[in-house]
């Protein structure tokens, strides 16, 4: 007999109903008073649930806004840029930092820090509020000001970086709380600690009736309710000696911050105007690091001497002192070899150079929010920031433009290969956009279909990316249209080259896959244990490493050429590979495997986790605890 | 009937077998609860669907919100605003699971209050006072365990009476007032230095006590196979019915004898066994030419888990002194089987909370470091792979001992279950644990299930045997053979909406479970009351659903805890093992049989009856 059953057995046959438990519920009540019980259940259970909603998002405070009563409104926003143009005609470019706490003070040198942190104390420190202006001129040169806003208003505190230093004591106050033309105030105390320098100023505010004039005799517009600024400093050495008179004039605008400004430094004319909508042109990009690595590698280089770097930050006044920090991002190496990295907090940019020994702190930048990822284009340094942006600087440390984004950008920012400068970047959102290196205007943008994941590669005329739906697309440069499409997984690394003409790349499942370049048809691949933490394309050789093992397969064949121990990252290109290990950096042979070099790590330098970049012809090793390690190849 | 009503009646079974039925059985049903329970319930589920909102409409969110990012070895950024609301989901979770506890049996009683308690009294360390420094006693710290014990006392004064009402407002305050006397305390105290500290105390909560969302995790990532295989069996049923005149219903509904069956019913199963089969064979022989070629290497494993697998079908039905299960037999015991096995895969979990939890109290409340640093050891070793293989192998052995002991006490479906996954979580973690490179693969595992159920169709057609039922029973080999290589589609469009295939595949097994795993809260016993089934059950929809929200936000499913491995390795293990048990099913009624069957009737015979003609 054939029976066919489609709509299943009656409800009742499968679930089993079992006697109520006693305690399955209170005892029956009337019937008026379990209606009454149950209006009330319904009113007080859903309302408490409310309740405790309401309750946490009044009980989270988010950090308070900033101090400096009425004056506060005359300074740039944080994160923000300014240009100007000097007496002169130059450029100067102006990054804006806001903050609260001791941050602040960590970046500028040892003996302003200390002298700061001194007079304040450790508990007004932990809590004072400060605006940051670094100032970089036309030919590189560099300063910063440090401001402290109070009930008092806005202060400022320490000037560093330049030819002279100051540290003021008390704050010198540029704009007292309630100030309005007509206010007149003054100060005295000392420049620098120790009493080395004593100032004695004296401040009053005007309205400015006639908008100033910028650099090409238009009138700079007065929006929001500008605030002229008449200012007499005197700052001399107490005995004789140094003397400096600063006389100066400043219109301040509200969110512009110094907009105008004429003065006198012992009766030479100095001042600048404020200049909008500034395009500024980038320095020359540098040349490239010399040599190589691949330069080196093919003449059979060893890995040779190295270590940890003592990190310096040099002040042209004050002096050089040592540093420390943790590295929060995968570093990046600019063209002519300089260390892209940014500070342990997240919200400054840094780029160091880097001797046998040493590492300098060359500039740093402010690009606003929490940096998330650094990159190096061409003469191009590239921060991309949790404000969903991302910023450029040039050679300098110039911010050149800023453009949006739509999402996050977790990966560094790529390099085309074209020729012409611009850059790709993938966003988590799944958009893959060009930008132009020239203004950072968007020039295509394509959308994967997925949430961006892990790295962008550049090769053969494509940008390869990754998404969240296990897919890897292949975009034309020219105009980001779809090449191709494969399949391979949830992509952890990434790497394509051009002269193999493959795509390489290790999922999260532990699987490595080799797809072909122009086509994107899976040419096989292998599994390996561990998490994988590193992939390169060197030479006729796809070099794979996880957590627990390194192998490396031949691109034609996917026969496997050799196999090692694993490590926490892989680079290099060409004959030769490092891989960076808890304990160690080997260097070896990408054909057989052959090692031509290994150092071991100092004991203390087990970090949380490590990254290493190819600095010119050298390995270099970061800690996510601070350590910095480079070795050189010979 | 015409065609097109035929067609039309045969899609209406096909949804309703593969969507309505299965919610009607196993969704949140109003069985006699006590009074006060239906607003607590409204409350959760609520709860649930906010947090479903919240996943589906991430990017939207993280649009319109500021992103607080914090850096470090990754990268964590969350839509500011919504911090507080995912603090709340996971309160209510806490709630729910305390109001439970109040009424259950003893051991899981102390079990959830043990946990609860550590919860808030974590919470309650958050408040360092002004001083961070230094370990002070603060009015946070002090209220999170006035509230623990208050909580203590009401477990006792509660245990052996009836659900109340107010029990859940009672809980809910208690826990909530500690909450927010120590986040608003900190979040004050942090302002003033320019921290935020919603981020840091959120990301805190999640990482540390996210891992108790693993198991539901493990048990969502079995869905698409779950659907897979019931789509199957809908889809061959549906065919049956689309070329079933009226007269068969009878016959269906068992009130008429059955008459030979139609001869277009049997043409449309030979259409649909040569159409399904050219696509398998297609499939086969094309995957090498359009690049995705077959991993030589996971063949040879893959036919030693299906032997593995066919031995101990054999065995099963041997032990058992009777016919094999049926499909319905198998699918039937899943929702029963798969959150226990689950539980048992991540034991370890459980008490890696419970010690990250503590030290961080001890730490708060400035014990020394040194049992803290064991207890961290601890943990460390019981979430590392050695213990993770261990556990695995363990649950993998039981689970075929457990299987056998079923089988001798004659029940059906579960031993087969229980067994294959048994089977699968050994064959998967053995070589593993050997370092030996021996993986089976999906891919594999559907071409030998294909070439396994065409070569049968094969000696069927020799034999002469190839009637209508077994051609039924042949396409839905075939057609189980194609989900165990293409489950996952059936979370892709999901995964377009939301951009992360991830995300679609834990979201999907959390949805579908809410809809239909509740069929054990329409029960009531002593130890499990009907007011405690239902709390239970929402405390681990809501706190599942508010850690993948988390993950949602932060637009990586991994913040926090990675649920998308663990309910990969749902799909890998116990997804798999539902498939081979369904194809195993469906070989085991299409090969000829000796003695009349034992069942005479098959509920679910879609695939074909365990009915001998």
């Amino acid at each position: 007999m054939l029976t066919l059953v489609t709509t299943g057995a009656p409800e009742s046959a499968r679930v089993p109903e079992e006697p109520p438990s006693p305690r399955s519920g209170a005892p029956a009540l009337g019937a008026g008073r379990a209606r009454a019980l149950t209006v009330v259940a319904w009113l007080v259970t859903p309302t408490l649930a409310l309740a405790l909603g309401v309750a946490l998002e009044a009980a989270d405070r988010e950090p308070a806004e900033g101090l400096g009563g009425a004056s506060a409104r005359y300074l740039p926003a944080e994160g923000d840029r300014t240009t100007a143009l000097d007496a002169d005609g130059r450029s100067i470019v102006t990054e804006h930092a806001r903050s609260t706490g001791i941050e602040a003070l960590l970046t500028a040198p040892t003996l302003v820090a200390s002298s700061l942190l001194g007079a304040l104390g450790e508990e007004d420190a932990m809590r004072a509020q400060w605006w940051r202006a670094e100032r970089v001129e036309e030919d590189g040169a560099r300063s910063t000001s440090l401001h402290r806003l109070s009930p008092d208003g806005v202060a400022l505190a320490a000037v560093w970086g330049g030819e002279l230093g100051f540290v003021f004591e008390p704050h010198l106050p540029l704009l007292p709380a309630g100030v309005r033309p007509g206010s007149a105030w003054s100060a005295s105390g000392t420049a620098l600690p120790g009493e080395a320098l004593a100032y004695a100023a004296e401040f009053s505010a005007w309205s400015p009736a006639e908008p100033p004039l910028d650099a090409a005799g238009d009138p700079i517009p007065l929006t929001g309710g500008c605030l002229g600024v008449d200012a007499r400093l005197r700052i001399s050495q107490p005995g004789g000696g140094f003397e400096r008179q600063i006389d100066e004039s400043t219109v301040w605008c509200p969110g512009r911050g110094a907009v105008w400004s004429s003065a006198t430094v012992d009766g030479v004319a100095v001042g600048f105007t404020e200049q909008r909508q500034a395009r500024l042109v980038a320095a020359r990009a540098p040349s490239a690091a010399a040599p190589s690595w691949r330069d080196v590698v093919e003449q059979d280089a060893r890995l040779g001497v190295g270590g940890q770097l003592e990190r310096i930050v040099q002040d042209p006044f004050f002096g050089a002192a040592a540093t420390d920090g943790q590295y929060s991002v995968r570093p990046a190496v600019t063209a002519d070899g300089r260390l892209v990295v940014a500070n342990d907090r997240g919200d400054d940019l840094e780029v160091w150079s880097l001797a046998a020994t040493t590492a300098e702190l060359d500039l740093s930048a402010h690009p606003g929010g929490t940096i998330v990822a650094v990159g190096s284009a061409g003469g191009l340094v590239l921060a991309a920031t949790s404000l969903r942006r991302i910023v450029a600087y040039d050679p300098l440390g110039r911010r050149l433009w800023s453009t949006p984004t739509d999402e996050l950008v977790l990966a560094a920012p790529v390099a085309v290969d074209d020729g012409s400068g611009d850059v790709v970047a993938l966003t988590r959102a799944g958009s893959v956009v060009r930008i132009a290196a020239a203004d950072g205007g968007e020039v295509w943008r394509t959308s994967l279909g997925g949430d961006g994941r892990g790295e962008l590669a550049v090769a053969g005329g494509q940008v390869l990316a990754s998404d969240e739906r296990g897919r890897v697309s292949a975009l034309r440069l020219a105009d980001g249209a779809l090449q191709w499409r494969s399949e391979p997984g949830l992509v952890d690394a990434l790497a394509a080259d051009a002269e193999a003409g493959v795509v390489a790349v290790a999922t999260d499942d532990g699987a490595v896959v080799l797809l072909g370049l122009e086509r994107g048809e899976e040419r096989g691949g292998t599994r390996m244990p561990g998490i994988a933490t590193g992939i390169v394309v060197a030479g006729d050789a796809v070099v794979a490493l996880t957590d627990e093992r390194l192998l490396v397969l031949d691109a034609d064949d996917l026969a496997v050429r050799w196999s090692g121990e694993g490590g926490a990252a892989l680079l290099g290109e060409g004959e030769a590979v490092a891989v960076v290990g808890a304990a160690d950096v080997v260097l070896r042979s990408s054909a057989d495997g052959a090692e031509r070099g290994r150092r071991e790590l100092p004991a203390e330098a087990l970090a949380e986790s490590r990254a290493a970049v190819a600095v010119g012809a050298a390995v270099v090793a970061l800690d996510t605890d601070g350590g910095l390690h480079r070795w050189e190849l010979e | 009937m015409t065609a097109l009503r035929r067609a039309g009646a045969a899609l209406t079974g096909f949804l309703g077998r593969l969507i309505v039925e299965p919610v009607r059985r196993g969704r949140l049903r109003d069985h006699a609860w006590p009074q006060g329970l239906r607003p607590v319930v409204a409350v959760g589920v609520g709860a649930f669907w906010l947090a479903v909102a919240l996943i589906v409409a991430a990017p939207l969110v993280r649009d319109l919100s500021p992103l607080t990012v914090s850096v470090g070895s990754t990268v964590l950024s969350l839509p500011r605003t919504l911090l507080p609301t995912i603090l709340w989901l996971v309160l209510l979770a806490a709630v729910l699971a305390q109001t439970a506890a109040l009424h259950a049996r003893l051991v899981v009683a102390i079990v959830l209050t043990s946990t609860v308690s550590l919860v808030v009294l974590f919470l309650g360390g958050l408040d360092l006072g002004a001083d961070a420094g230094a370990i002070t006693v603060t009015p946070g710290k002090v209220v999170s365990v006035v509230v623990v014990l208050t909580l203590v006392a009401l477990l006792v004064a509660r245990r052996r009476r009836a659900f109340a009402w107010w029990e859940f407002p009672v809980v809910l305050t208690l826990i909530g007032a500690a909450a927010v006397t120590a986040i608003g305390r900190s979040s004050s105290a942090s302002a003033a230095f320019g921290l935020d500290f919603a981020p840091v105390a959120t990301s805190l909560v999640i990482s540390s006590i996210g891992q108790l969302a693993v198991p539901a995790a493990i048990a969502a990532g079995v869905a698409v196979a779950e659907l897979a295989v019931v789509a199957t069996v809908a889809a061959v049923a549906a065919l049956r019915r689309a070329s079933t005149p009226a007269t068969q219903v009878a016959v269906e509904a068992g009130v008429a004898d059955a008459p030979p069956g139609p001869p277009r019913t049997r043409r449309l199963l030979v259409a649909a066994l040569l159409v399904v089969g050219a696509w398998r064979c297609l499939e086969l022989a094309l995957a090498p030419v359009v690049g995705e070629p077959l991993d030589a290497d996971a063949v040879g494993p893959s036919i030693v888990l299906l032997g593995a697998l066919g031995l101990l079908w054999w065995a099963l039905a041997a032990v058992r002194r009777s016919a094999t299960a049926s499909v319905d037999d198998v699918l039937d015991h899943l929702d029963g089987i798969a959150l226990p096995v689950a539980v048992a895969l991540s034991v370890t979990l459980a008490p890696v909370v419970l010690a990250l939890l503590s030290v961080q109290i001890a730490t708060a409340w400035g014990a020394p470091p040194e049992p803290s640093a064991l207890a961290l050891a601890a943990a460390e070793t019981l979430r590392g792979t050695v213990a993770l293989t261990a556990v695995r192998l363990a649950v993998g052995a039981a689970l075929v001992g457990a299987a056998v002991v079923l089988a001798r006490r004659g029940r059906r479906g579960a031993p087969e279950l229980v067994g294959a996954i048994g089977v699968v979580t050994l064959v998967s973690t053995a070589p593993r644990a050997l370092s030996l490179d021996f993986g089976w693969s999906s891919d594999a595992l559907a071409a030998l299930l294909a070439l396994g159920s065409l070569a049968l169709t094969g000696v069927l057609l020799l034999r002469g045997q190839l009637d209508e039922r077994r051609l039924a029973l042949l396409v839905s080999a075939l057609l189980l053979s194609a989900a165990a290589a293409w489950r996952d589609v059936i979370a892709d469009p999901l995964g377009v909406l939301l951009g992360a295939s991830g995300l679609a595949l834990v979201l999907l097994g959390f949805v579908w479970g809410f809809l239909t795993d509740a069929e054990g809260t329409h029960g009531d016993s002593a130890r499990y009351p009907r007011p405690t089934r239902v709390l239970l059950f929402l405390a681990n929809a809501v706190f599942g659903v508010a850690v993948l929200a988390f993950g949602a936000l932060a637009r990586d499913v991994s913040a926090g805890i990675d649920l998308d491995a663990f309910a990969r390795s749902g799909d890998e293990l116990l997804g798999t093992a539902l498939i081979v048990a369904a194809a195993m099913a469906v070989w085991a009624g299409a090969l000829p049989s000796r003695r009349p069957r034992a069942r005479p009737l098959g509920r679910l015979s879609a695939a074909g009856p365990s009915v001998e003609p």
